[in-house]
């Protein structure tokens, strides 16, 4: 027997729903049954066996299978039996058509999971609507799954939606804020490429920042740079909902958004609009390989663009705010350290006009006024100093020096105050990065702030080291202390102007933190940079200085090393001077 | 008044009764007092002690707000000169806690808050946090004697029975 497949011409496949499978061994069954059930305008798929029947049902899925009972080999119960145990047709409306009508065969039939019984003959009309019976369940059956499908991926979407709203909250940066709205609408939507611009108008000129997925952030953009119209651009696109892949990949942004020239459908692009209501950013989207971006997805795009856009304002505000406190605590400081050494300075003035001190005490209240008043002359210094970098009218007086005599003459001041605590001091140095170009007083200035910072937060009888090594084509000094550490959150800030790890009220040591900040201004001046290292609290610190060498071999011909300039010009590495304690030095 | 008649009133306000015992030509010769002075900057401290002292009084010290908790509890003061800014626990904070252990005891310790901010809102954080008296820095010695009497003899000293 041979399979018969009809189709309705009025029916394309799968748009009127379910599929009859008709099983029985008689052709003319299978004819007259045919017959009966294609006005309901549905596929008819007969089969001659029970086999065959488990064969088709391999291959799809039928809305009603009208089985006979009585067939050679396997009969229509067994077939039943077999269509039941394949997990897939456990449901699957089983109707038994036969020539006998005796109960037994009812229940039997029942037993099986039959939903009906049709007993020969059988009339088409009651066939039919039998049938039609169940072909409409098939049908909502299907619509109620796609239906549930739907939900389930909006469902899926906006759990992802509140899940990059989580980490959209705890970003750090608008950096990250961005990052992560980029790389959420790509796993979101699917598409191939995101971005987002935004233009933040800080104090100064606006700054673009445009962050793609994949790929990160680009460098920041400013517009007369790279002869493009940002706002313009960002106004077009956010005026455009669905840009195509062409004007996506636009020459405004070049090389950095390709673009996805394999995508087939539009791009969306949505403005970051803030709270005043202008446009500040725009939020973007490649078109997608396969089919358009559903109305859902769009709605669900546009809120994207808006909690990109709140949570960019929020940022820029908590760091106005950040920015704020740092300098108010910074003023408080500033205000403690002034004034309590003119009090004891005007307080000690007064005891000794007053009278009332004795020779040793006189010698002390004078001790303590002129310490005061240098401290007070340092202080002044720093901060016209940190009024210079502010202004940018720090100057260099560069020239030839040596580091060696600059990292001494640095020591040597700080040594009262080590001593003062037992801690020592040990150097290395290696002469063969001695020589450079620059300007030997604010040198001495880093080095001396290094050193008081290593000293300051040493506990009595500690041990500090300072060496001078060469790196490459770079001199660089160390300064190593195994004191209090920094704690790694505050490292990243450390060189920070006005910040210091404690908040005012809890700092164990004076200063206005401005130390810091002056080193790497002076360093970076000189072209070289600066870099602290710690392990955290308690573990010490390590501050290393870089500067670049002079090209050409620098200075006289007589080096203190002895090294031979031949030595010297194949690049080979001098040994280190070994550790030598620097109170031995200093005192000779 | 001549800058060495000025100079030499203000040395007689700053002295005291120890270098004045005829009282002649000052104001009122006050009690000697018991006064603590709590202040981590050694220079200051020294000031204030030598200051002190040599005005005639008895005169301890404390290094923190911590410190300055268990001497007040310890023992019995008429004044307590507080540095507000000084590391770990604020003077503010320490002042907070004497006052708060006196609801049981009952007592009342003059305390003087020695501030150098001078943001508005400053002094009544002082007196908020119960503080009888503020002195700005830098302190003014002559200021220093005058708001010492005032506090001392606002808030005498009471002995208990506990003590």
């Amino acid at each position: 027997m041979t399979n018969y497949h009809e189709r309705d011409r009025h029916c394309e496949p799968g748009a009127c729903g379910g599929a009859i499978l008709v099983v029985d061994d008689r052709p003319e069954k299978l004819v007259s049954l045919q017959v009966a059930l294609s006005p309901l305008g549905h596929e008819i798929v007969v089969v001659g066996s029970g086999q065959e029947a488990l064969r088709s049902l391999l291959h799809r899925d039928f809305a009603v299978v009208l089985l006979d009972v009585n067939m050679p080999g396997m009969g229509g119960f067994e077939t039943a039996r077999l269509i039941r145990q394949r997990r897939r047709n456990q449901h699957t409306p089983l109707i038994f058509v036969t020539s006998y009508g005796d109960d037994v065969h009812a229940i039997e039939a029942y037993s099986l999971g039959a939903v009906d019984f049709l007993s020969a003959p059988v009339v088409p009309a009651v066939l039919r609507s039998k049938v039609t019976v169940f072909l409409e369940l098939h049908q909502r059956d299907a619509q109620v799954r796609e239906h549930a499908e739907r939900l389930m991926r909006q469902t899926r979407r906006l759990q992802s939606l509140a899940r990059a709203s989580l980490e959209i909250h705890a970003a750090q940066s608008i950096e990250q804020t961005l990052q992560i709205v980029a790389d959420s609408v790509r796993e979101i939507l699917g598409s191939q490429q995101a971005g987002v611009i935004v233009t933040a108008d800080r104090n100064g000129p606006a700054q673009h920042e445009l962050v793609i997925s994949p790929g990160g952030r680009v460098s920041a953009l400013t517009g007369s740079q790279r002869g493009i119209d940002l706002p313009d651009f960002v106004a077009q696109l956010a005026r455009c909902p669905h840009p195509t892949a062409d004007e996506l990949a636009c020459a405004h942004l070049g090389p950095f958004w390709p673009g996805d020239r394999a995508a087939t459908s539009r791009g969306l692009a949505a403005p970051l609009i803030a709270r005043g209501g202008y446009t500040m950013g725009v939020l973007l989207a490649s078109g997608r390989r396969e089919g358009e971006y559903t109305p859902d997805e769009e709605a669900l795009f546009q809120q994207m663009a808006q909690m990109a856009a709140s949570s960019v304002e929020n940022t820029l505000f908590a760091e106005d705010r950040e920015s704020n406190r740092i300098k108010d605590e910074f003023l408080a400081t500033l205000s403690h350290e002034l004034r309590t050494p003119l009090s004891s300075i005007l307080g000690w003035a007064q005891l000794l006009k007053a009278d009332m001190l004795d020779a040793d005490e006189i010698r002390e209240a004078l001790d303590i006024i002129e310490r005061n008043g240098q401290m007070q002359c340092k202080l002044i210094d720093d901060l016209l100093d940190v009024s210079r970098i502010v202004t940018g009218k720090m100057q260099l007086n560069m020239r030839p020096l040596s580091l060696t005599a600059v990292v001494q003459a640095a020591i040597k001041v700080i040594l009262p105050s080590a001593q003062a605590k037992q801690v020592s001091i040990e150097t290395s140095f290696d002469e063969q990065v001695d020589r450079i170009s620059g300007d030997s007083d604010r040198l001495q200035q880093v080095l001396w702030n290094l050193l008081s910072n290593a000293v300051k937060f040493t506990p009595a009888g500690g041990r500090i080291e300072v060496s001078l090594e060469a790196a490459e084509s770079h001199a660089r000094i160390i300064v190593r202390d195994h004191g209090e550490g920094i704690k790694p959150e505050f490292l990243p800030h450390v060189f920070d102007r006005f910040r210091q790890a404690d908040s005012s009220i809890c700092r164990k040591h004076g200063g206005l933190g401005i130390g810091l900040a002056i080193v790497r201004h002076v360093v970076e001046l000189h072209g070289g940079s600066v870099r602290a290292e710690s392990e955290g609290p308690g573990r010490g610190t390590t501050i290393a200085v870089t500067l670049p060498l002079p090209v050409e071999p620098f200075g006289t011909a007589s080096d203190a090393s002895g090294a031979s300039p031949a030595a010297k010009i194949s690049g080979l590495r001098s040994k280190a001077v070994p550790w030598v304690d620097v109170q031995d030095e200093v005192l000779q | 008044m001549t800058n060495n008649e000025r100079d030499a009133t203000n040395a007689c306000e700053i002295a005291g009764p120890a270098a004045n015992p005829g009282g002649s030509g000052t104001k009122t010769a006050p009690a000697a007092w018991r006064i603590l002075v709590v202040e981590d900057v050694p220079s200051q401290q020294k000031l204030l002690v030598k200051v002190l002292s040599k005005s005639g009084h008895s005169v301890a010290t404390a290094e923190s707000g911590q410190e300055a908790i268990e001497l007040v509890e310890a023992e019995l003061f008429d004044i307590v000169l507080m540095d507000v800014q000084m590391p770990g626990m604020s003077g503010l904070d320490a002042i907070r806690a004497i006052r708060m252990r006196e609801l049981n005891t009952g007592t009342h310790v003059a305390i003087i808050a020695v501030t150098a901010h001078v943001l508005s809102g400053d002094a009544e954080q002082c007196y908020d946090a119960g503080a009888d008296a503020y002195l700005p820095k830098p302190i003014n010695l002559v200021d220093l004697m005058a708001v010492l009497k005032m506090a001392a003899e606002s808030h005498p000293r009471r002995d208990t029975e506990s003590s």
